[in-house]
Formats: structure tokens, sequence, C-alpha cells
């Protein structure tokens, strides 16, 4: 068997799971990769590995070869990784009035901080140890604005702005038009900004 | 390069950010020419720049082989096994002996009598505490009540994932008899239906419409004759896999029971 995927899909439709098993560990990291960037959570992107090849084990029917395998892959992992977040915003929708709820709704983004309990922020222009605790900072209240987006928000914009993917491509990936797609950033960074400018502004 | 006649708007503006423009170079001559317009650019790259990606979590370089030996058990045809390593130790799909579903049948009154006393404890009046630093001082009813429910659901979950796993890895080439599972699904069914009221009951919209996606599928299972084509069976599981319903149980059946073992409250000093 040579090294490619077109050669090891074609073997695995044939019914190789040698083939097949090949794909998963030349994938696997790629899919986790992408997976943890969009939930942002370690445990839910090992589960959406675990469910992107199964599912594509069970489409590997389906797959045509108008894309790489690697793009179909990543498809779905979007896909099944936007499930994730859809279960936990629903989960989040509920608020803490009850402990049922409540101790559902612990995770890394989880978000249970009003806003305006939020500490003030030293300025980027302000010298001395408090700058050291502005990226950590930074990075809590990008987390928090995080949760505020939508999925498909959430998942266009971190495919664009972390991994760097084109409009085009993540249209590919999570299946939308490029407008859409367009869209879903403009309103993520219009949250994220408003999130972070009142850090970021120079004291006067 | 075309002269831009108006000033670009934030989305021209993030379009730029992202090297994803449609004429660049005009825009960056407007802004030699217009402070307004760069300020507003620079201000937005000064935020788009301060936005770093989280570190990826470290994954072990047999990382492909460990995914591989998770999902291995679960495409092996006649191999009746799930991903979750917990589900092996209960494979009764193939061979569903009166022992086995005696065992079942125990389990799945388990949940049931669990749900039962946290009904129970919603309407019995509980004395106070009287030995200050004990748990019932820290520990209310309610929180006891919603615990109780958090297990069972739980239990719930898994034991309608692993019913859902084996039941998309039936194969045939004919006529298949889906009967014992239609056996576990009617009991599933039974306790889904307690478990969704009282979710929808308690305002748990999450929990209240997973179970409900659930049933439609327990219901579809259920409903159908008890012999069945392999293409009547390959049309339910593709339906089951379209919904995705089995990832969905798993994600939040997962979180529930990681939650139902936290402690209830921290222990006084």
């Amino acid at each position: 068997m040579d090294g490619s995927d077109a050669t090891a899909v074609a073997q695995a439709r044939a019914g190789d799971h040698e083939a097949f098993r090949l794909l998963v560990e030349r994938h696997s990291r790629a899919v986790f990769r992408l997976a943890f960037r969009i939930t942002g959570n370690e445990h839910d992107a090992d589960d959406v590995v675990q469910e992107t090849f199964l599912r594509a084990y069970r489409q590997l029917g389906r797959f045509e070869d108008r894309s790489t395998f690697a793009t179909w892959l990543h498809r779905i992992a979007a896909n099944c990784a936007t499930d994730v977040l859809r279960e936990r915003q629903r989960r989040d929708a509920r608020g803490p009035q009850r402990a049922f709820s409540s101790a559902l709704g612990r995770d890394g983004w989880h978000d249970d901080t009003d806003e305006s309990e939020m500490t003030e922020f030293p300025s980027v222009n302000d010298p001395g140890p408090e700058r050291l605790a502005l990226g950590s900072e930074m990075r809590e209240r990008v987390e928090r604005a995080m949760t505020r987006l939508s999925p498909l928000e959430r998942a266009a914009f971190v495919l664009r702005h972390f991994e760097g993917r084109s409009i085009a491509e993540i249209g590919q990936l999570l299946g939308l038009r490029d407008n859409a797609v367009k869209h879903s950033i403009f309103r993520a960074v219009k949250k994220v900004r408003g999130a972070l400018e009142p850090v970021l502004r120079p004291t006067r | 390069m075309n002269e831009i006649t108006t000033h670009p708007g934030e989305q021209e503006l993030i379009l730029h950010y992202y090297g994803e423009a449609d004429d660049p170079a005009a825009l960056e001559e407007h802004f030699k020419t217009c402070a307004a317009c760069r300020i507003a650019f620079e201000s937005l790259q000064t935020t788009l720049n301060a936005i770093e990606p989280p570190e990826i979590p470290r994954r072990p370089e047999t990382y492909g082989s460990d995914v591989w030996a998770r999902l291995e058990p679960a495409l092996l045809p006649g191999h009746r096994q799930t991903i979750e390593g917990r589900a092996h130790r209960f494979l009764w799909w193939p061979v569903a002996t009166p022992a086995r579903l005696a065992l079942a049948a125990a389990c799945l009154a388990l949940p049931i009598a669990g749900f039962i006393i946290g009904l129970l404890w919603r309407t019995t009046p509980q004395p106070a505490a009287t030995h200050p630093g004990l748990v019932a001082d820290i520990v209310t009813p309610e929180q006891v009540r919603e615990r109780i429910l958090l297990v069972t659901v739980g239990d719930h979950l898994e034991r309608s994932q692993m019913a859902l796993v084996e039941f998309v890895n039936v194969e045939g080439d004919r006529d298949v008899d889906i009967s014992s599972a239609q056996t576990w699904v009617e009991d599933l069914l039974a306790s889904n239906r307690l478990y969704r009221q009282t979710a929808s009951e308690e305002g748990n919209t999450a929990v209240a419409d997973l179970l409900e996606e659930l049933e439609r599928v327990l219901v579809e299972i259920a409903r159908s004759p008890s012999t069945i084509s392999a293409a009547e069976l390959a049309r339910l599981h593709e339906r089951i896999d379209e919904r995705g319903i089995l990832f969905k149980v798993k994600v939040l059946g997962n979180r529930i029971r990681e939650d139902a073992q936290r402690p209830l409250t921290e222990p006084t000093s």
C-alpha cells in the first residue's frame, strides 16, 4: 500500500481495516487540533476525534474525490464540534437557577461571571507588574467573550483567527456560503472587540 | 487598484485585517490620506493582535494508535463492542440469555427506584439538623434529590448509549430479528418518559430536549416490525446517524456522570 490518502481510502472502502487504521493514525492529531480550537475543551475535543472517525467510517461510501480526504474529515469534525457547542449553549442558556442545572454547567468555557463584576484592568500603557497579569486576564476575557458567540460564530472566528483558514475554506468546512461565513466572523469580531476594548484602551 | 470614494466600514476593515479585502492596495492608499480610517484600522489591529490562540493540549506520540485502539472494536463486523471501554462488560446483543435479561432488569429497576426515592424526598419534610458540622447541616434535601436525579439520568443515558451502539452495529444480509433489541428499547422508553417529564418540570431544557430526541429514536425502533429487512435496518441506522443522537447522548451522559461524582458541598470546619 502506498502512503497516499486516496489509496488508503480506496482500500478502506473495500473493507481493509488496516488502511482505515492508517488514516486514523495519520489524521488524529490534526482532527484533535481542529476540534480543540472549536470546542475549547480538551475532553470534548477527544470525544469529537472519536466520533469524527466513527462517522467517517460509516460514511466512507459517500466520500467523493472532489475534495481531499483531510478536508472531508475536517468537515465532519467541524460538524461534530459545533454539535458539542450547540449542546453546551442549550445547557448554559438555562442559567444557574437550580443545582441540577448548574451541576451540568461546569466546564472550561462556562461563563458565570457578570460583566459588571469584572475587575478593572490596567491599560496596556501601564508600566509595572500589573502588565504581567494582563496576558492571563486578557485570555480570561477572550474566553468569556467566546462563550457569548453562537456556535457558528465561534467556529468561523477560531478557524479564521487562530487557524488562519480562508473564508472559502471555512465555508467548505462548515457547509456555509462565503457571505454567511463573513457575517459570522463580523459578528464574532464585534462581540470580542466589545469585551476587550475597555482593557486595551490607553489611559488618558 | 481602484480609488476608494467612501470610507470603509468595520466589515471591510475586518476583511482587510484577515487579508480578504477585495482591493487591499486601495485601502492602504486610502489610509494615507484619511486619518480617521487609519486610526479605526489600527484600533482593530490592536484588539485582534491581542487575541492569542489558546495553547493546544499536548497529545502523546501514540495518540493516533490510541484513537484507533478505542475505535477499532466498534468497526469490526461481528465484534459487538462499543467505543467506550466500560461497555465491553455488557455485551448483551448477541446472546440475550435469561440470566443476562434478569441482570438487565435489575439494572433497570435501580434507577427507577432512585427516581422514586427522589420524588419521595421532594415531598417528605426533613427534620432539622441538630449536629453542627455534619453533612445534614450542609447538604439540603433538595441537593440530594438533584443528585439522585443526576445519577439516574446519567445511568439511563449510559444504558441508552450502549443499546444504541449495539443496535447500530447489528448487521444482516437478509431479514434481521430485532425483537430482543425492542424489548430493551421498550424498557428504556418507559424510564425515558419519566426522566424527560422530570427534567422538563425542573426547567432543564437541555436534558429534556435530548431525552425527547432520544425518545423519538427509541419509539421508531420499538414500533418497527420484529423482523426487518437489511435495507430497513440500514435506513434506521442512517436516521440514527443523521440525528447524531449517539454522540449527543454520549457527550451529555459523560458530563452528567462527571458532575454526579463531584462532592455535593465542601465540608465545614
